[in-house]
């Protein structure tokens, strides 16, 4: 019947419209500032040019903030340095998104490679090449250069943050680092009696002694999985006494006999059964789930564990220490990570957002992020603030920047290849080195055979410039 | 041994048995992650487990509820899903009973085509997609979710229908279009009905997938606000913290909505919606 | 009278099933035509992001590559079959068993639909931490379980080697997926008339016998379906994978999608990764082919 099909098709299509227009309600509001925004970004530039010129315009510029962590003990402090910093500011508006921790890298990359990047980006140094490769941020130096704090960050972590791109330039302004420390389980490590190994020796003794399957309790918790190349590597370095990756040609050293003990010496901890099987695929999660549960009396992190730590053992149970020295009295540890914010090429107000930046880094409000988020400052004058002086970690920090016994390597993290490397090679080949199906010289020399290619390709480039 | 002792000890060995097996491996990971969502972190991550929580703390759902919106991550999801399930429904329905019944040219292409969009993995299909919606001015809007959802589950909702049409006897459109319907009608009066279990099945899961999916969600949206339940749950972990207490309370709350319409519309998965079809 | 005849003409047995498909291949034409277009295009290219002034068109390089020189990616292919054949089979067969438990008339009845369903009902990254959460060795619940009854002295390490690992994961997802071919078996199983197994009772059938001469051929289509389907989502299941084991140790437990992942996230290298998704798609389509010939899935046409 005729009726029939009109009428079905009438409902049909009635419904759809029904369905959308009436939960169009929900993406309403924000459809509209959505599309404005849309509109901004893509024809913005007459806009944002009249806005910057006139001084007579009242309109507030907004510039949005993506962050790299969304977590509660992130997001509630900057919440409020942003609302600080717009209430000394009331020319600009930002507007703060909180990106999930493990993805927040791929929603960088599609914003980037679909120009709808926001204004400033919060970087690690880890994804800063990538960042600068891809061409999404903007070089800092001329903003740096007039920054009213910019002395109260040291030079070495200026000099830090230029190395991370290929072409030394600063592309972020640095609000707190990530340095390596170990953590000890004080309170079960004195009920046994057993006092922090201030030596490889002592350590490798420490981790012999105390590991007892049978009762699931062992004096470490070794990271074989994702992420695992910085403990490996401060190990062999401190073994070996080494204080770079490469000599002065550039050829990598790794390949070197002492380092293929030290690899050997690190491996037999698991090969001995002197952690626990599930190690070799230990990511960080797992590391900490060893710690604070009581299983592992050590772990090899870095300053940012502090308040899981808390959480999990308990405040006074735990404190950190800087990594066992090798045969020559010294640690060896890479440079500290670097963390802040930098601007994006595809910004339409780089000046804002500079100021927003350098805002962030600032004393008072570095000084609020890093106690209220457990983070490690940069900024000299941080340490000075009471809450700092008091806290029972800092010391360690700042001891391990000054101490003369502390080398400090870098990880040459302007290879365009590093990420790579230590996300696939290091990992797998490092499991493989755990279940003996390699030998450690193999591996080494194939890691060194790689590394030396990539160092020349980047030396001959940087030649080149 | 008599025919009813048999029945009763066929019937316990046959099925009480193997489903009380199949409730408790089901059931058990829902147990931990309830237990694991009212214990304190201390206690989560103590090398002696508890099952039952000795310290019991509803901190958790309090978190999880206030500070991070989860009744905004709701809604946005269950417009987004809801609407492509609607979308879905209805166009894969006539797409399927075409795919079942006719012969027609390019028919074996049809149905590789849709398969073929469900065979690239989201990361590679996600930035080519979002620059449709932006040309088509979607970005950041949940209408570019609910078009993705309801391209994505089409090939699945079609397939499936397809099937369904596919398995009912010929006899059923021809009896009543010689009743007098035209085949639409039949389709609609007849047919349908018949298959509803299946429909309903094959929407619960379309509406599933698209309650689930974070790839796209994640990488669509720009406004927090309009986050869906799975970038939010995935949001508790941080860089270097997991809060499994916040996350399994999260878990919990972002069930049972789903749960509750399964629930409902589970009454449909019973046969005999189209009684005397074909009988008279 | 016109009206009706243009009707005819225009809506006619022919056209019809062009004008049933039409909505349906209007979305996937408008919003997915570009999307695959534009990876079978990258595949052929060097496009990696992180130079974005070097696309250039390379032919079937990448191919090559991936077919004759990375036997990380022949390793996944290999890994890929196993993790397919194992979560499908177990799946398929415990979510027929459930089916067909779940058919019978019982108190309740609802309640137990509605818990069945849930594992589908959970969100991937519940499933990937929670799951490796419980599968811990020193923290993890199972562990526990299987020390305290007594059936193992030592805790296991479920992710220290290839084969338990992958073991392991195959457990989850297999949980994960009973679901969805439970509730598809279920619900075609009642389309089947009640008529057809009076009279295979009254001919003096049992019940195996109705199951495999009544119940399965009535299924065909609907089994043929899902075992597809699934298979295709389950070759492409990245976060429980992802999640756990990223793949280790040394790749044993790395399938093609979660290697895709992991070069494109490291090298953003969009040409390669394209190359190795149409790989995955060619292959799965030979499949897909193969499958439905040999199950003589829809052979019966109406028109």
């Amino acid at each position: 019947m005729k009726e029939t099909r009109k009428k079905l098709t009438a409902l049909g299509t009635a419904l759809l419209l029904a369905a959308s227009t009436s939960l169009a309600g929900c993406g309403q509001s924000t459809n509209s500032s959505s599309t404005k925004e849309a509109q901004k970004e893509n024809t913005g530039t007459n806009l944002s040019t009249q806005a910057q010129e006139s001084s007579e315009s009242t309109e507030p510029v907004t510039i949005t903030y993506w962050h790299h962590d969304a977590s509660d003990n992130i997001v509630t402090p900057l919440k409020k340095i942003i609302a600080d910093f717009e209430a000394e500011n009331p020319d600009i508006k930002v507007e703060f998104l909180a990106l999930p921790a493990d993805n927040f890298y791929q929603k960088y990359v599609t914003a980037v490679a679909t120009n709808t990047a926001p204004d400033v980006f919060g970087i690690r140094d880890t994804e800063l090449l990538a960042l600068v490769h891809q061409g999404a941020i903007l070089p800092m130096d001329d903003y740096v250069n007039e920054w009213e704090e910019k002395d109260n960050i040291s030079d070495s972590v200026w000099e830090s943050v230029s190395s991370y791109s290929d072409d030394g330039k600063i592309y972020m302004i640095p609000s707190y680092m990530n340095a390596c420390i170990m953590w000890y389980n004080t309170k079960k490590m004195g009920e046994l009696g057993i006092e922090i190994p201030a030596t490889l020796d002592e350590f490798l003794a420490d981790c012999e002694k105390y590991a007892d399957p049978e009762a699931n309790s062992y004096f470490y918790s070794l990271r074989g999985g994702v992420g695992s190349y910085d403990n490996l590597f401060i190990f062999m370095m401190t073994y070996a006494g080494a204080d770079s990756f490469f000599d002065e040609q550039g050829t990598c050293v790794l390949d070197q006999e002492i380092f293929a003990e030290a690899m050997d010496k690190y491996a037999d901890i698991y090969k001995n059964g002197w952690v626990s099987r599930d190690c070799v695929t230990n990511g960080y999660k797992e590391m900490v789930a060893e710690f604070g549960s009581g299983i592992a009396m050590s772990m090899s992190h870095n300053s940012t564990s502090a308040t899981n730590h808390a959480e999990n053992l308990g405040e006074g149970n735990f404190t950190n220490a800087i990594h066992p020295a090798g045969a020559n009295g010294k640690t060896a540890i890479p440079v500290p990570s670097i963390i802040g914010a930098g601007i994006t090429t595809q910004s339409k107000h780089p000046d804002e957002a500079a100021r927003f930046v350098e805002y962030l880094a600032s004393h008072e409000p570095a000084s609020y992020f890093c106690e209220n988020a457990g983070k490690t400052p940069v900024n000299e004058l941080v340490y000075e603030d009471s809450w700092c002086q008091e806290d029972p970690y800092m010391d360690k920090y700042s001891e391990l920047m000054n101490s003369e016994d502390v080398v400090l390597y870098s990880n040459p993290i302007w290879l365009p290849e590093w990420a790579t490397f230590t996300g696939q090679d290091v990992v797998t080949d490092f499991q493989a080195v755990l279940m003996g199906e390699k030998e450690s010289r193999d591996v080494l020399a194939g890691w060194s055979d790689k590394l030396t290619s990539y160092q020349q390709a980047y030396l001959e480039q940087q030649g080149q410039q | 041994m008599s025919l009813k002792t048999k029945e009763r000890i066929a019937g316990l060995l046959l099925v009480r048995v193997p489903l009380a097996i199949f409730l408790i491996v089901i059931l058990f990971p829902f147990f931990w992650i309830l237990s694991t969502s009212l214990k304190q972190p201390q206690e989560i991550m103590s090398s002696v487990l508890t099952y039952i929580p000795e310290n019991l703390t509803f901190e958790n759902y309090k978190k999880v509820w206030s500070s991070i919106g989860f009744s905004r991550y709701f809604l946005n999801s269950f417009c987004a899903s809801g609407v492509a399930v609607i979308n879905v429904t209805i166009i894969s329905l006539l797409g399927g009973y075409a795919l079942a019944r006719y012969k027609f040219a390019g028919k074996g292409v049809v149905m590789m085509l849709l398969l073929l969009t469900q065979m690239i993995p989201g990361i590679i299909l996600v930035i080519p997609l979002f620059r449709v919606w932006l040309r088509l001015r979607l970005n950041n809007t949940l209408y570019s979710l609910m078009l993705t959802y309801s391209t994505t589950q089409l090939p699945f909702c079609m397939v499936m229908m397809s099937g369904f049409f596919a398995g009912l006897p010929k006899e059923l459109e021809e009896a009543a279009q010689i009743d007098g319907c035209t085949l639409l009608g039949a389709l609609f009066r007849v047919l349908i009905p018949t298959i509803a279990p299946g429909i309903v099945a094959t929407g619960a899961f379309a509406f599933v997938n698209s309650w689930n999916d974070f790839v796209y969600a994640l990488n669509f949206i720009n406004d927090q606000k309009l986050f869906t339940l799975p970038v939010g749950l995935s949001m508790m972990k941080g860089e270097f913290t997991i809060d499994y207490g916040a996350l399994c309370a999260g878990c919990i709350i972002s069930l049972i909505p789903v749960l509750l319409l399964f629930a409902y519309i589970q009454k449909y998965l019973v046969k005999g919606l189209a009684s005397g079809a074909v009988k008279g | 009278m016109n009206e009706s005849v243009i009707k005819r003409k225009l809506i006619n047995r022919k056209t019809l099933p062009y004008l049933l498909l039409l909505p349906a291949f209007l979305f996937i034409g408008c919003f997915m035509l570009y999307p695959i277009g534009s990876t079978v295009l990258m595949s052929t290219q060097y496009n990696t992001m992180m130079d974005p002034d070097g696309v250039c068109f390379i032919g079937f390089e990448n191919f090559k590559k991936l077919l004759f020189e990375d036997e990380v990616f022949h390793r996944a292919l290999k890994n890929s079959l196993v993790w397919v054949l194992g979560n499908v089979f177990l799946q398929s067969v415990l979510g027929m068993i459930l089916a067909l438990i779940l058919n019978q008339s019982m108190r309740f009845r609802g309640l137990i639909r509605a818990v069945t369903f849930s594992p589908w009902a959970v969100s991937g990254v519940i499933v990937s931490l929670m799951w490796s959460f419980m599968y811990s060795e020193s923290v993890g619940v199972f562990n526990d379980i299987l020390l305290r009854s007594g059936i193992i002295d030592t805790r296991i390490s479920w992710f220290s080697t290839g084969s338990r690992a992958m073991l392991a994961m195959i457990i989850a997802t297999t949980w994960r997926g009973i679901p969805f071919f439970a509730i598809n078996f279920l619900s075609s199983m009642q389309t089947i008339s009640e008529d057809m197994y009076e009279s295979a009772k009254v001919d003096g059938a049992g019940a195996i016998k109705r199951f495999f001469f009544i119940t399965m051929p009535m299924m065909k289509d609907t089994v043929v379906l899902t075992l597809l389907l699934r298979t295709i989502w389950t070759l492409n299941i990245v976060d429980i994978i992802y999640n756990t084991t990223a793949g280790g140790p040394a790749n044993s437990t790395l399938t093609v999608p979660v290697y895709i992942m992991n070069t494109f996230m490291g090298s953003l290298d969009y040409g390669y990764t394209s190359a190795m998704a149409i790989i995955m798609a060619v292959i799965m389509i030979i499949f897909a082919i193969v499958f439905i010939k040999i199950t003589k899935y829809g052979k019966e046409a109406l028109y």
